[in-house]
């Protein structure tokens, strides 16, 4: 029986060849999309999975309250943190401390290497963590001081074929460092991608046993059977054990190692991860069951073509689960057909992937199995419905010829195609408002000038003699303004406690802070509302001056803040001056309170402005005086614009993914329609023969037999506009700063190109494959029929 | 072997009640080849559907080898159905992806024989109806006379004791259909009961007896003379 099922399966597969062009294709987009996202999920799960003590590992997290402000969650704790948990509760087998250092220049037989991304850390890391040496001992590879352990690549780019195990590598900020271990790289799928790791080294970060500093990340590893719940209670008392007074402002708890790439949404303040994979997995899956629904429609809209066949199975004697199983059977088959065609296609392009995206990504039998068993899903969901549609003919009726006129189940048809048109102009609308948002963000005046910005982080030597740099810099009329400041604009991180007029003692007032100097106000063109900019004019200005935000002032309910009492760390002064609100970090926040000062000891970042043009040959003019001042550092530098523009990245990418699965979700769409209107067109072509005798135009056929395919779009455009409307609003509650949507989606946004053109999912791209076909018919001559 | 008591068929539409077979009583013995004949709308199909299980009376009794069907199940007469009777369609009603081979071998697989017997019967029935030669080709390679002769082949391939045949020479030209009759006749001889449903006279005479219907009545019965084949 199974054999007859398959035969007559495949015969009508290769009969048909245009309808199952367009359900196997469809089924193959619809796969593709949920097999893609499946390798890319099982890679993310695999985030850091390859620690065998992975299942005992929690990450220290700690929780700062603050009056008046919600509680702050963050990885970042003090140094002692860790000792002290080891060493008070039986429960902590061991412990390990990351300091994350993102860029360093290291010497190496007179050349200079930058490097990025380096761990210092504990010698525990390979006791808690499963990073291999290929050589080194890993007991003793990071007890001294100035040992360094490198991963493979780093070795590869120091020394090349050279052995580096005992050799030394100078940084300037730190001296020799001598290498004692080669690690494996760690693995695509980490979340520790270091390249190099280095001893915490107590003379380096003197901050190091201070519990009121925070600043490092604590791995902690518990002993087998230890139950973390039952540890995380006595936090509390850990907490006034040493922070005693302050011990109600400081709370930790422990994260466990698997849950820190997908569940950390609390403690970054980004969506969580496990959403973001939720949501892709969710638009994979909608777009399958689109290419299901193909399938569906263009099934039973063909079914009287089975019907005889029906009828004489049932003749003799099948019973419609039979029938049931035959057409399920037959909708599988197509699924896994596509299902193999796209796992030929993955395995063609994994090794290119990996290469672009410097993944790991591979193909494994869990995978395989999943592949398997949503093909499976996708067969059972395509058929389920023509399987019950032709299992339910009557053999009499069918035998009589009735269903061939009878329109089965064209209201459920209709219903199945306007949903895959209204969700994709749902995706539509969607991606424009969510690219319109992105530009706004990238566009909109933020209230300072980045316009020709680069800047540049300044080392200590840099720092000491800021100053004279400027002057030499700004000799050269290239260079139009310099400034400095702790942090660059955008970036603003740093968050202090301020002191003020009329503060009651238990009152705890929290603020971000920017130290700047004399130039940086006018530099960026910041606006003054009330009292002055800082002045060379005023000695006070420096270490008693401050200038605030009117966020800020407006907090503390000062309508005139000039002379008010003002200070941060214990130095008072006054507030000389309140400037206008300006986004001092990225558009999806509100501007907080704000306070500037003067401290050239802080500096991190220099702004230099250049004229446009020839923009190479002033860096290299920059370059040239800075190595004079840093020869032990490389030159980098950014343009404050680009920055700004990625900062936006996540975001671009959300539309991005939303415009890909836009694509996928019209293409099928557009192809299931395209299988509609050529089945009506074949069905209706005596009708058309005879208006054409009678004296139809081609263009009265176009019409007759696009007319309703438009009706059907016109209803989608018209679910979805109020569906897109009320999705975006949502998302744009996230965004402090966003665009007024207007009633279609490019309104209010003054551009060259036509609206339509701006759409393309609109009428005319949508009307266009079953129109093609309806042109074809048209113009066949009557006496074809 | 077939009997009916007040046999009556009303088909309900949204708007209309239509009668189309009214206390029909008739009964076939086995061994018989029965003709049904009538204009067209008198039932001549919806008696021979009954007849064949595929549609079930709104009153009266009907039996089949002294069973009771009438109120048989859908699963019951379809049993009974594959084990006994073979049809045969005025439209042939072959399945066009299935060779003729493959369409012969459909009905012995719903009664489960194994691929040995399968094979042997479908030979046999090829054989007897002399369409071996044609038995990888496909219903739209044959001609009407071709295709028919599948369809008895497909009928007799269960060895039925009762073979209903409806118009089955309506699509054919006269030689085509003689060929049809005569075929049914040597399965009647071979002592296979045969009810067929047909518009003309002159296969008619091929049958040992006339059922003449009439707006869902039977008029007359056994009227070979009547009508003076």
């Amino acid at each position: 029986m199974f054999r007859n099922y398959l035969t007559v399966a495949l015969r009508n597969l290769l009969r048909h060849k245009v309808y199952s062009a367009i359900n196997i294709v469809g089924l193959a987009l619809g796969l593709a999309c949920c097999m893609g996202i499946m390798i890319f999920i099982r890679f993310v799960l695999s985030t850091d999975n390859f620690h065998e003590k992975g299942d005992r590992i929690y990450r220290v997290i700690s929780i700062l309250k603050s009056e008046g402000q919600s509680p702050v969650h963050t990885p970042s704790v003090s140094g002692p943190i860790g000792p002290s948990m080891m060493n008070d509760y039986p429960e902590v087998e061991n412990y390990t401390r990351f300091i994350w250092q993102w860029h360093s220049t290291v010497r190496y037989n007179g050349k200079w290497i930058d490097l990025e991304k380096a761990v210092c850390t504990d010698p525990s890391i390979f006791e808690v963590f499963s990073f291999k040496l290929k050589s080194g001992n890993p007991k003793t590879a990071l007890r001294e001081p100035n040992s360094i352990v490198l991963t493979k690549t780093t070795a590869t780019t120091i020394f090349g074929d050279e052995d580096p195990i005992g050799k030394i590598l100078y940084f300037p900020d730190a001296g020799d460092f001598k290498v004692t271990g080669i690690m494996e790289d760690v693995p695509a799928n980490s979340l520790m991608r270091f390249n190099y790791l280095t001893p915490i080294d107590k003379k380096r970060f003197n901050w190091i046993e201070e519990y009121g500093r925070i600043g490092l990340l604590t791995y902690v590893l518990l002993k087998e059977g230890a139950d973390p719940g039952n540890l995380e209670s006595k936090f509390t008392a850990f907490s006034k054990k040493y922070f005693a007074e302050d011990a109600d402002k400081i709370a930790y708890y422990l994260q466990p190692m698997k849950d820190i790439f997908l569940h950390s949404g609390h403690i970054s303040g980004e969506t969580p991860v496990i959403l973001v994979l939720s949501l892709i997995s969710a638009l994979g899956l909608l777009i399958l069951v689109i290419a299901c629904v193909n399938y569906m429609n263009l099934s039973t809209a063909r079914a009287a073509h089975r019907a005889r066949e029906v009828g004489m199975r049932k003749v003799f004697g099948a019973r419609r689960m039979h029938l049931v199983r035959q057409f399920l059977g037959e909708s599988i088959i197509q699924a896994l057909v596509a299902m193999f065609l796209v796992v030929s296609v993955i395995e063609l392009a994994l090794p290119v992937c990996n290469d672009m995206f410097k993944m790991q990504l591979k193909l494994d039998w869990v995978l395989i199995l999943g592949f398997i068993l949503i093909a499976l899903f996708a067969g059972l969901l395509a058929g389920s419905h023509p399987a019950f549609v032709l299992s339910s003919f009557q053999p009499l009726r069918v035998l009589k010829g009735i269903s061939k006129t009878e329109s089965r189940g064209m209201l459920l048809r209709r219903i199945l195609v306007v949903s895959q048109l209204a969700f994709s102009v749902l995706l539509i609308v969607c991606t424009l408002l969510i690219g319109r948002q992105v530009n706004y963000l990238m566009e909109k005046d933020m209230g300072f000038n980045k316009v020709q910005v680069v800047t540049v982080p300044m080392t200590d030597r840099i720092r000491n003699q800021y100053e004279t740099i400027r002057q030499e810099l700004l000799r050269n009329p290239s260079i139009t303004g310099a400034a400095a400041s702790s942090s660059k604009l955008g970036w603003v991180n740093q968050i202090v406690a301020y002191d003020f007029e009329g503060r009651k003692p238990d009152d705890s007032w929290m603020a971000s802070v920017i130290s700047v100097d004399y130039d940086f106000v006018q530099f960026y063109g910041l606006e003054l509302t009330q009292g002055r900019n800082f002045s060379r004019d005023f000695k006070t200005d420096l270490g008693q001056g401050y200038l605030i935000n009117e966020a800020l002032a407006k907090k503390l309910g000062w309508d005139s803040a000039v002379g008010k009492k003002f200070g941060i760390n214990g130095q008072m002064g006054a507030v000389i001056g309140v400037l206008k609100d300006f986004n001092y970090s990225s558009l999806q926040n509100k501007i907080k309170p704000l306070i500037l000062r003067l401290d050239p000891g802080d500096y991190g970042t220099m702004s230099l402005r250049l004229t446009p043009g020839d923009i190479q040959v002033k860096l290299k003019f920059v370059e040239g005086i800075w190595s004079r001042y840093e020869p032990e550092r490389s030159f980098n530098y950014s343009f404050l614009e680009d920055d700004i523009v990625r900062m936006y990245q996540p975001i671009k990418r959300g539309s991005q993914v939303a415009g890909a699965a836009a694509f996928f979700a019209i293409f099928i769409a557009c192809m299931g329609l395209l299988g509609l209107v050529s089945f009506s067109a074949q069905e209706r072509s005596k009708e058309i023969g005879i208006r054409k005798v009678m004296g139809a135009s081609a263009a009265d056929i176009l019409l007759l037999l696009s007319r309703e395919y438009i009706m059907l779009l016109g209803i989608a455009v018209l679910i979805a506009w109020p569906l897109a409307w009320f999705v975006i609003s949502i998302f744009l509650q996230n965004f402090a700063y966003r665009i007024e949507i207007g009633l279609v989606p490019w309104t209010d946004r003054p551009d060259h190109r036509r609206p339509d053109s701006r759409l393309p999912g609109g009428k005319g791209g949508y009307r266009q494959p079953g129109g093609s076909f309806a042109v074809r018919i048209g113009y066949l001559k009557p006496r074809r029929y | 072997m077939l009997k009916t008591n007040n046999l009556c068929k009303v088909y309900t539409t949204e708007e209309v009640e239509t009668t189309a077979l009214n206390n029909v009583n008739i009964e076939v013995t086995a061994g018989e080849f029965v003709a049904v004949m009538g204009p067209s709308g008198c039932g001549k199909s919806t008696l021979l559907n009954l007849l064949g299980l595929l549609d079930q009376p709104t009153s009266g009794e009907q039996y089949f080898n002294s069973l009771e069907v009438s109120r048989y199940s859908e699963r019951q007469r379809a049993n009974l159905r594959k084990a006994n009777i073979g049809f045969v369609f005025q439209s042939f009603n072959l399945i066009d992806e299935l060779t003729v081979f493959e369409n012969v071998e459909l009905p012995l697989l719903y009664l489960g024989l194994s691929s040995g017997e399968r094979k042997k019967r479908v030979n046999e029935a090829m054989e007897q109806m002399e369409i071996t030669h044609r038995r990888n080709h496909f219903p739209q390679q044959l001609s009407g006379g071709q295709q028919q002769r599948v369809a008895v082949a497909r009928a007799v391939v269960t060895r039925p004791k009762l073979i209903l045949a409806d118009e089955p020479t309506g699509n054919l030209d006269s030689a085509h259909g003689d060929e049809v009759m005569n075929l049914l006749t040597d399965l009647n001889k071979a002592n296979t009961t045969i009810v067929m449903v047909t518009h003309s006279v002159h296969y008619a005479g091929y049958c040992h007896r006339i059922v003449n219907l009439l707006d869902g009545h039977i008029v007359t019965e056994n009227v070979r003379e009547v009508i003076g084949v």
